[in-house]
């Protein structure tokens, strides 16, 4: 809670949802267009974006310990999507409660190529270490779907800027994270394709509007490929950071998971990924039967495998 | 109002703007195709063929002219919210 404000007004939540899920659209041609609101990458607590300084961190964390936990939201979203609607806790507010890591979340412009959010969210992570009122020893990352490859696309950077933050990052959950793509937009591109060919006008000015998307959700088509820095190796596939532990979180639509909806369409927009068995836990895969996509940012059965691992190791 | 606020709202009014002009200029681009079907085809008669034309000139440049209407509309809605919110006082700093 914001000690001078209090806590923010439901209206003041749902328009920067709005305006989060409208960067997550357009959020590319916002910030070509210098539009005032284009999101730039920040961390945030109560709606407002924190000042990278100690004085402004400690007013922040007025107890920060040496572990910290960084959630990294999906794409359309914000950090709201974090928040239990039970309770109004996040997965780091409990790991703070639970094991004393200092919380932290971030907002971004998921409109934009992931590789630039990955860029973003690497020399934010740097000016906050640099800039916490205390040496770091640990760091949790967790991200949300694009999240995930945000996080993925960062530590790349941050390998090849020798960023003292990298050897500290213990474990990466990656919740629902489309690694190898994501199939609606696969999906959205083919009937982009499609409809833009057609010989009816009516058809073609649909198509056209359907290939108004980001670039952001466009990069969700290849997934850990379009996350890369790009250059000779635009289309490798971005490694796994070796000095951390990985672990995909992953969700089913329906609670039996080798049903055929969930075999389709996984938890509704990420599908279950190969090699993994439904139902089994795989050493770098969990998979969480009736838990949607959305679910997956607040569920207590994935903070509870969250809990486990960070709590155990 | 405060310097965020007032950031988001210009932003917004630049938003609807450039959305309302690609929308009517993407309609009156579809339009201009549908109307052309019926045109084309009785283009093909040769005693109506001139008078067709004339016809078609006409209704496109109404339309045109609609259409342009639409989009000087929009900017000068724009503009007025611009100006409308740069006269707006700033919030004064806290003591």
């Amino acid at each position: 809670m914001n000690a001078r404000t209090g806590p923010p007004h439901p209206a003041a939540r749902w328009s920067e949802r709005g305006i989060s899920a409208l960067n997550g659209v357009v959020g590319d041609y916002l910030d070509r267009n210098h539009n005032g609101l284009a999101i730039p990458m920040a961390f945030v607590q109560d709606l407002q974006p924190l000042a990278l300084t100690a004085s402004a961190l400690r007013a922040a964390q007025p107890s920060p310990t040496g572990k910290l936990v960084i959630l990294v939201h999906g794409w359309c979203c914000n950090e709201d999507v974090w928040r239990s609607r039970e309770d109004g806790e996040t997965y780091a507010t409990k790991l703070q409660r639970d094991l004393g890591f200092t919380p932290f979340a971030v907002r971004y412009n998921s409109g934009m190529p992931i590789a630039e959010s990955g860029a973003a969210f690497a020399r934010v992570l740097t000016e906050l270490v640099d800039a916490y009122p205390r040496p770091v020893d640990d760091i949790v990352l967790i991200g949300h779907s694009m999240g995930g490859l945000v996080i993925r696309s960062a530590c790349q950077f941050g390998a090849e800027a020798n960023a003292g933050w990298l050897s500290r990052i213990r474990h990466v959950f990656y919740l629902g994270t489309p690694h190898d793509g994501a199939d609606l937009e696969r999906f959205a591109q083919g009937a982009t394709v499609a409809m833009t060919s057609s010989r009816n006008p009516i058809t073609r000015l649909l198509g056209r509007i359907l290939d108004v998307r980001s670039a952001g959700v466009r990069d969700l088509h290849d997934g850990e490929t379009r996350a890369s820095t790009g250059g000779e190796d635009a289309q490798a596939a971005l490694p796994w950071l070796a000095t951390a532990r990985h672990h995909r979180l992953v969700g089913t639509l329906t609670k039996d998971p080798s049903h055929p909806v969930s075999q389709a369409f996984g938890d509704g927009l990420v599908k279950v990924p190969e090699g993994a068995t439904p139902g089994e836990t795989h050493p770098d895969v969990t998979v969480f039967p009736g838990v949607h996509h959305m679910q997956l940012a607040r569920d207590p059965k994935l903070y509870a495998a969250i809990l486990a691992v960070v709590g155990t190791s | 109002m405060d310097e965020t606020t007032r950031r988001k709202l210009e932003g917004l009014n630049h938003l609807v703007h450039d959305g309302v002009h690609a929308a009517v200029s993407e309609t009156e681009k579809v339009h201009s195709e549908i109307a052309r079907y019926p045109y084309a085809i009785l283009e093909r008669i040769t005693p109506i063929a001139m008078p067709v034309r004339v016809i078609e000139f006409v209704q496109t440049s109404i339309t045109g002219l609609v259409y342009r209407s639409v989009r000087l509309g929009a900017t000068m809605a724009s503009t007025a919210a611009a100006v409308t919110l740069a006269a707006l006082p700033d919030d004064k700093p806290e003591p």
